[in-house]
């Protein structure tokens, strides 16, 4: 013991100790500091049901004009209307968005409001536009257009 | 007998003991470990599952082989089984679209009042960091026709469908 | 007695001993005085720096993806949750007030300490969205809405 305490060498092995200790130290801070970092804008990307909406939109665009082949094609061989059938398809097409939807918990809902053409016959090249409303809630987003414009033509 | 540098040695186990708790110090305090870097990873991964499937569907029939629609359409309605039977036109598609990615298919659609899922595509079990993106066609007679497909449909019928993909890194 | 008087060999160890305990008191006092500051403060300030800025991007980010998926005619409401304090502040958070920023930046700001964080939003406001609103971070539910018929 008495030997160690008169040997006074390494000074500066005991003071870089301290440098690196301080150093770590700093190192620490940062690193939690990066684990916090971009939680929330992360996190808001993955939540927010944008595609979701996007292509409940988008595919009722797509279907309006199926719909509309669709009714031109059945109107052929039976006596029903245009609008009516177009109707009927339409309401057929909106409950089986529902239920896929709602598989995933969320409240769509596509309905036919009306259907508009230049001149007021139902002729294929005369339904121009369609108007639907949409609505979604998954509990934290609500989206409603009343209502959505479609083009058919 | 040489007793000198013994303070060398105490300095050097005292040392030892500071790295090791500093090192415990650190790795204790960060209390979750890197959610902001997986979590990072699923908004790409999520951008570019559901960016593939957008493609797919948007994309002019001049420059995809089969676009989404068409593949659905052309399903011959045998579920998947791992690793012989799969959607091959489907799996075409995507595996040139999701390069370095794993991805499970499956198709969602109401049948007689009731939700139907199938398998179509299986690539594995889903890993930790998995995410799901989900598009939707809709196919009618012709359609299905059209590519020879094993739905069987009425004429004047719609049938919605939901491709559901779940991807993942490996 | 005066044997003792003449040894003078004890002294040097008796000064490091004063010495030492002197430049201890010192150090401690130092400590003491700053470690508020050191050990409270700055990593408060570094830790509310980076969550006000990454929930400044989060209020960017929804409001971009809002933008992209905006009704015609209709409204649009999502909710979001955030922490009530960042480090150990509450905060509020304002679309900016600045004219010369106006509609383009959303400010973050904490009463208690001035703090502030700014986080521009793409420029998207000036063309058809014009921000307003402001909310507080202990407030219990928080909404960004749009309605175009409004």
């Amino acid at each position: 013991m008495e030997s160690m305490k008169k040997d006074t060498k390494a000074q500066w092995i005991a003071l870089s100790g301290l440098v690196i200790s301080l150093i770590i130290i700093g190192l620490a801070a940062l690193a939690n500091q990066a684990v916090i970092a971009g939680y929330h804008s992360s996190n808001a990307v993955l939540e927010f049901p944008k595609d979701n909406i996007r292509e409940l939109n988008s595919h009722t665009r797509d279907s309006a004009m199926i719909i509309k082949d669709l009714s031109f094609e059945i109107n052929s061989t039976s006596n029903e209307t245009i609008p009516f059938i177009f109707e009927q398809l339409f309401d057929n097409y909106s409950t089986q968005m529902q239920a896929l939807y709602a598989v995933h918990g969320e409240t769509v809902d596509v309905s036919l409001v009306s259907i508009n053409s230049t001149n007021g016959t139902f002729g294929i090249n005369d339904i121009d536009l369609i108007f639907v409303n949409i609505t979604y809630n998954d509990g934290r987003t609500h989206y409603i257009s009343e209502p959505e414009i479609i083009e058919v033509r | 007998m040489d007793n000198k540098a013994q303070l060398h040695t105490l300095e050097g186990l005292a040392a030892a003991v500071l790295m090791t708790l500093t090192v415990l110090a650190i790795t204790q305090s960060t209390m979750i470990v890197t959610p902001q870097n997986s979590l990072a990873v699923n908004v790409q991964l999520e951008q570019m599952s559901s960016d593939a499937l957008g493609v797919l569907d948007m994309a002019p029939i001049s420059l995809v082989q089969y676009n989404l629609t068409e593949c659905v359409a052309g399903w011959n309605k045998t579920e998947a089984t791992y690793p012989t039977i799969k959607h091959e036109k489907l799996d075409d598609a995507l595996w040139h679209l999701l390069p370095g990615l794993l991805y499970n298919v499956d198709f969602a659609y109401i049948e007689n009042g009731n939700l139907t899922v199938e398998k179509v595509i299986i690539n594995g079990a889903p890993g930790d960091n998995s995410v799901v993106s989900r598009r939707y066609v809709t196919l009618t007679n012709q359609t299905v026709h059209m590519m020879d497909g094993g739905w069987s449909l009425q004429d004047d019928e719609l049938k919605v469908v939901e491709v559901r993909m779940t991807a993942w890194k490996v | 007695m005066r044997k003792l008087f003449r040894n003078e060999e004890g002294v040097s160890l008796l000064f490091e001993y004063i010495l030492f305990s002197l430049i201890c008191i010192g150090f401690f006092m130092i400590i003491s005085v700053n470690a508020d500051d050191i050990f409270m403060k700055n990593p408060n300030e570094v830790v509310m720096q980076d969550e006000m800025s990454d929930i400044g991007n989060m209020m960017s980010t929804m409001i971009t993806d809002m933008y992209l998926i905006l009704p015609e005619n209709g409204e649009i409401a999502t909710e979001y949750r955030i922490p009530a304090k960042a480090g150990r502040e509450e905060y509020i958070i304002q679309a900016s007030t600045d004219i010369y920023y106006e509609d383009q930046i959303i400010e973050l700001i904490s009463s208690s300490s001035g703090k502030e964080v700014r986080v521009t939003i793409s420029g998207i406001a000036t063309t058809i969205l014009p921000i307003e609103g402001t909310a507080l971070s202990s407030s219990t539910n928080h909404v960004i809405s749009y309605d175009s018929r409004r």
